[in-house]
Parts: structure tokens; C-alpha cells; sequence
């Protein structure tokens, strides 16, 4: 939580600034934060590289999506090469594309495989260091050099033949007529960095058509997500909890917020569940901390929800004083925005004014409190402001960020609070998923940034 | 890696996520006027239709959690038709159950009878034949409750089938059948264990939930 940029107002409320000011940053962040791509992904192939291809030995149709050889083939170094112009997204699940053998010519040596960007086209993927191949003539893989391993069938002419990369399993696979002909673990070592999907020609009138998605394929990738996506998700629901975690977790987040009324219908619910629910301490439940004042919170939520912000005001001068004392704490600042917030929302704009001159123009200048006040006074501007790019101070949201902040600073004013900020802040519910969060991201950095982006958005869509 | 939370603050849940997913628990155990009481205090969403069928699914839980199998079947059929027909798994976990509750209160032969006519058919098919012999071999004891079978007296046993019919139930009204809450704990757990897989190799101790909310 940092709280580096502020200066202002005395160092005497030190545990105040540093909560007021994390809802304050939180409020922020709401306003500036757009909707964030659900799946952003980095560029994907879309046809042939006919820059860098072995240009002797093979042509590149126009519409650059097949390709032939034109060469002879003497010998092992005069191998048509083409990769794709980009290498394959690493940002998803699964990466996969496919080719379709028009004419196997001569010899059927086709290839399709991985390789990297600094390959020698002229030899075979697989043949070389960094790169992989399957090979239609012996039905071979071929990894890193001359000697290939029994993998697959060979093909030939009118079968269409894919090459994948999944980025769960770590592993490559390969498809021939719609089904998966086997998988070759990635190695971490060997094969760094970025991937080009390569496809190889090398004996006369070979000829190959390459799809990179614009077409549908032969292999049903959909299916074949959907089951890795379910194999993550069994073996985690193979996972046994502890009992009533689940219901510790509920509970004391409704302790948290000061869901008074819905906590003591939980509780009364939980008793007569056969067997009955047992309060969950067994299960390392510190509800210590956030039992404190709960009728207290409860009345303050409900009068903030309904906008009744003075009454709020005045019932925190009379149980909590040292929470409003200082006018300039973040504390302040938020239930004076929202006060200023709720004449502006009936109507009562000159009230509004008025009450922006007393209260609110202090802020101005002050950086942690400056984007707040701005749009505040903005919403004076328009007619209809919940339409405006202010709009958003109208919502409900806007209420709650006042309702927890003034919630976490009752809680700090537990003379027997434990742990100072840390319990006020967040329910054990939100730091779990804060936790599992920051888990996939990070995980996600170890295997090098491969794989699908962790949105909890996609976990609650999946259930 | 670090167990210290503070490190987590700075990602952002959205509130209304985490509101979803207290509510997926509360509905998919029933708390009808904590559900209520929630919706009311957060305003949040309340999905459509659930409130209803909740106490209906209330009642056929308990009625599986104390045993009263009968009950429970009939609540069910009454409910989600065909849901036990479609289920074949768990209407033989449920008529066991009352085969069970027979043989506790020591009516032999009515067990007997009630296991040939309706736990029988289900022999024809092989997954079914061995689970029917432990339940059968509960009648050769006079105290079954000491037999090796034991466990299918046990409230956990009735728990597990109460739970599946819960699910099953949940399933038929297109309701998730299990709670967004408890997938996630299975997957921060799950997730934090293979993380601390390497800080384990190096002597630390493996990730425990409990020690996480303790923190």
C-alpha cells in the first residue's frame, strides 16, 4: 500500500491516511480503468514469410498461403523452407494450424513442424537444432537432428496434416485427418523462444496448402480445448477441502462488511442444517478482529447505500470521532465527494455549489485528492451527467467505496485489533482471490509467459 | 514464494465477483432467507428462480442427510421427474440409504424383501454388483454398526449421497451444481501447492490453507 505521493495533513493519523488513502487510490483506479480485453492476445500467423524462404528451391503462391518445389532434390541441403510471417502466439491455451498435401510429387518428403527464427532454411524442420518436424515420407519426428522417432503414420496426397502447441501441457502435437497422431513434450532448454509454424517441401512437384485459421479445420480444436480446459478443472475438484472452509469464508466475510442482518440469518440457518454447521475456529478462522462494532458498521453501510450522508457524517462524530476529526483525511474527503455526489444526483445544484465551495475546494491541488474533485465538479457541467464520462460517480459502486472505506476505519479503531491494516482492509474471501490471482500470474511467468491469462471473470463463466 | 498477502493487494476483484460468489454458495446450500437478506443488503443480482426451489431442495437434502431415503425419493420425483430415472447412480446410493435405515432398526426381513425387489435389478449391471454385496453383507451381521461395512451407516455417507442428489437437482434447473466458492479454494490451493512445489524441495513446508487464513 503506498502512500509515497502524499504529504499532506499531519503525521499524527498515520494508520488513517494509510487506509483512507488505499479506498481513495481504489476510487481512482475505477475511473481510469477501461474494460481490459478479455482474451488480449498477441498477433497471430496469417500467411507464408516468402522473405526468408529457401526462395531457390521452393514459390510461394501469391495469395502466400502454398507452397512449391521447384528444385531438384540432390541432396539433403536443397530442402523448400517457409515459415510463417509471425511466430505463434504464446498468450492461450492451445496454438495450432494445418496443412493440406495437394501433391506429394516424387518423393512425399513433406514437413510441418516448429522452428525458430534463426533457422537454416534450407534443411528440414527437425533436422536442425531448435526446431521440430513431423515428416509425411517416414512418418517420423524429427528433434533436433538426422535421427528421427517412430511417431506417427506417413501422408501423403490429400491428407491434411496439423501441427499444435499446448501451452498447458508443455507440449507439441500433431494432427493427421482430423486426429491427434501423438505429442512431443516441450522442453524448456532446447526450442526458446518465439515458435514459427513451418511447413517443408523437397522432391519434385511437391506441393502444399497451408491454413492458419481462415479456414475451419480438419481437427476439431474446440473439442480438443474444451477437454484440456476439463482436465484442469478435474483435477482441481478432485481436491478435497477442509469441511466448512466454505462456509468460515462466508461468514466472516459478511462479518467484514457488516452484513448484520443477513449474518444472523446465516447463523440461524446454519444451526438448525443437519449436521449442524460448526462455528469454524477448527478451521484457523480469526474472527476476532472483525466482530468489533458490527451493529455499528451495519447502520453506517445502510446509511451511506441510501445516500443519507450526513446522517452518516453525524453519527460518526458521535460513535467515531476520531475518524472525521481531520477534515483533509481521505476518510473525509470520500463522504464530503459524496455528499457533493447526492445533491448533484436530485438535482439540488446550487446546493451543490455551495457545499463544493465549503468542503470541497480545500482539495483542489492536492494530489491524491485532485482527480476526485475534478470529476465531482465536472458532473455540473452536463444535463444529464450519468451519460457523461463522470456518470460513473452516480452508481451504486461509488456508495460502496465510501461504505467500505468507513467500514475499514471502524475497524482500526479496535483497541484490540491485532493486525493493524492488514485485517481491516480485506475479507479473507478477497484475499484468497487476490491470491489465486496473483498464483496464475505468476505461474504463467514461470513457464515463460505461455499459456492462457488468468480472469476470474472466466472461472465464475465456466461454473 | 512469498506468503505474505500484502504482496496481493494491489490486484483488483471486482466487487460484484465477489458478491456472485458468496451468493453461488448461498444458493447452492440452501440459505433461502440469508439469500434474501444478502440480495437486499448489497443489491446484488439475485438469479432468477432460485429462490423457490430452494426450500424444496432444502427439504430433500435433509431428508437424505437423516436417512429418510423414502421421503427424499418421493420429494424428488415430485420436484425434477425423471431426474433419478436419467440418474441411475444415484437412485441406487438413495435406495440403499432406506435399505440402510431397514436394517438399523433391525427389520430384517423387510430389508430383505425391499433389497430383492428394488436393489436387485440393479445387479444386472456389473458397476452395481459389487456395491450391492457390501450392502447385502450388512444382514449377516447382528451388529452391523461393527461390521467392515460400517461406513455406509455413517452420517458422512449420507452426506455424500444428500450431495449429489443436491447437485443432480441443481444440475436438471441449468444451476451450477457445485458452489463458485469452492472451486476456487480448490484452485488457489491446488495453484499455491504447485507453486510451493520448489520451496518444498528446498525444506519448506507445503502450502496449507489453514495457515494462510490463520495469516
Amino acid at each position: 500500500m503506498s502512500t509515497t505521493n502524499s504529504n499532506n495533513g499531519t503525521n499524527n493519523h498515520a494508520g488513517d491516511r494509510d487506509l483512507g488513502l488505499w479506498f481513495l487510490e481504489q476510487s481512482r483506479l475505477r475511473s481510469a480503468r477501461g474494460r481490459t480485453d478479455m482474451d488480449e492476445d498477441d498477433d497471430a500467423p496469417t500467411e507464408l514469410n516468402t522473405i526468408n524462404s529457401s526462395g531457390g528451391f521452393l514459390v510461394v503462391s501469391p495469395d502466400k498461403l502454398s507452397a512449391k518445389y521447384t528444385s531438384v532434390n540432390l541432396h539433403g541441403h536443397d530442402v523448400g523452407v517457409v515459415q510463417a510471417n509471425k511466430p505463434a502466439p504464446v498468450k492461450r491455451l492451445v496454438y495450432y494450424f494445418e496443412i493440406y498435401v495437394k501433391d506429394a510429387g516424387t518423393k512425399g518428403q513433406i514437413a510441418i513442424g516448429f522452428t525458430s527464427e534463426s533457422f537454416k532454411m534450407r534443411r528440414q524442420p527437425g533436422w536442425e537444432a531448435n526446431s521440430c518436424g513431423y515428416h509425411g515420407d517416414d512418418g517420423l519426428l524429427y528433434r533436433g537432428h538426422g535421427r528421427g522417432e517412430a511417431f506417427g503414420p506417413t501422408y501423403t496426397s490429400g491428407d491434411i496434416v496439423g501441427g499444435g502447441i499446448n501451452y498447458d501441457s508443455q507440449e507439441f502435437f500433431f494432427t493427421k485427418n482430423g486426429a491427434v497422431v501423438g505429442t512431443l513434450p516441450k522442453d524448456m532448454k532446447d526450442m526458446k523462444g518465439p515458435l514459427f509454424p513451418t511447413i517443408a517441401v523437397h522432391s519434385q512437384n511437391e506441393e502444399v496448402h497451408v491454413n492458419f485459421g481462415q479456414q475451419p479445420f480438419a481437427f476439431d480444436l474446440k473439442e480438443f480445448e474444451a477437454q484440456e480446459r476439463m482436465k484442469q478443472q478435474m483435477s482441481i475438484e478432485k481436491f478435497s477441502l477442509p469441511t466448512n472452509v466454505s462456509h468460515g469464508i462466508v461468514r466472516s466475510y459478511l462479518l467484514h462488511y457488516g452484513y448484520e442482518d443477513t449474518l444472523n440469518s446465516f447463523d440461524m440457518a446454519s444451526k438448525s442444517t443437519v449436521p449442524p454447521v460448526h462455528i469454524a475456529q477448527e478451521n484457523g478462522f480469526d474472527e476476532q478482529d472483525i466482530v468489533f462494532a458490527l451493529n455499528e458498521r451495519k447502520t453506517l453501510r445502510q446509511l451511506i447505500r441510501n445516500g443519507e450522508i450526513d446522517s452518516a457524517l453525524g453519527k460518526l462524530r458521535e460513535w467515531y470521532p476520531q475518524i472525521v476529526q481531520d477534515d483533509k483525511s481521505a476518510t473525509c474527503f470520500l463522504l464530503h465527494c459524496q455528499k457533493f455526489i447526492e445533491l448533484v444526483r436530485v438535482g439540488a445544484l446550487e446546493e451543490a455549489v455551495k457545499y463544493g465551495r465549503m468542503e470541497l475546494a480545500k482539495f483542489f491541488g492536492l494530489p491524491m485528492f485532485e482527480d476526485l474533485v475534478q470529476h465531482c465538479v465536472s458532473l455540473l457541467a452536463y444535463e444529464r451527467p450519468r451519460e457523461s464520462s463522470v456518470g460513473y460517480l452516480l452508481e451504486e459502486s461509488q456508495r460502496e467505496v465510501v461504505a467500505d472505506t468507513v467500514n475499514a476505519m471502524i475497524l482500526s479503531t479496535n483497541p484490540n485489533l491485532k493486525d493493524s491494516s492488514h485485517s481491516c482492509l480485506h475479507s479473507y474471501l478477497e484475499r484468497l482471490l487476490r491470491q489465486l490471482t496473483a498464483c496464475c500470474l505468476e505461474r504463467r511467468l514461470l513457464s515463460g509467459d505461455q499459456g492462457e491469462v488468468f480472469h476470474l471473470q472466466r472461472v465464475l463463466k465456466q461454473l | 514464494m512469498d506468503v505474505d498477502p500484502r504482496h496481493f493487494n494491489q490486484v483488483a476483484i471486482n466487487d460484484n465477483d465477489i458478491n456472485s460468489i458468496v451468493l453461488s454458495y448461498l444458493v447452492h446450500n440452501c440459505y433461502k432467507e440469508t439469500v434474501e437478506s444478502f440480495v437486499a443488503s448489497t443489491g446484488t443480482k439475485q438469479p432468477a428462480d432460485c429462490i423457490e426451489d430452494m426450500e424444496k431442495r432444502k427439504r430433500i437434502f435433509q431428508c437424505a442427510v437423516e436417512g429418510n431415503a423414502q421421503k427424499a425419493i418421493e420429494l424428488t420425483e415430485e420436484l425434477a421427474p425423471e431426474l433419478l430415472e436419467k440418474n441411475k447412480d444415484l437412485h441406487f446410493d438413495l435406495l440403499s440409504l432406506h435399505f440402510v435405515e431397514l436394517v438399523c432398526a433391525k427389520k430384517c426381513t423387510e430389508a430383505l424383501e425391499f433389497a430383492q425387489n428394488k436393489l436387485g435389478p440393479f445387479g444386472k449391471v456389473d458397476k452395481y454388483v459389487t456395491k450391492l454385496e457390501d450392502f447385502m453383507a450388512l444382514l449377516a451381521y447382528n451388529e452391523p454398526e461393527k461390521s467392515p461395512m460400517f461406513h455406509l451407516l455413517s452420517l458422512d455417507y449420507r452426506q455424500q449421497v444428500a450431495d449429489s442428489l443436491n447437485q443432480a437437482i441443481l444440475g436438471h434447473s441449468n444451476l451450477p451444481d457445485y458452489s463458485a466458492l469452492e472451486r476456487l479454494i480448490q484452485q488457489t490451493t491446488v495453484v499455491r501447492q504447485y507453486m510451493s512445489e520448489d520451496n518444498v524441495k528446498n525444506g519448506n513446508p507445503p502450502f496449507s490453507l489453514k495457515d494462510f487464513i490463520r495469516s
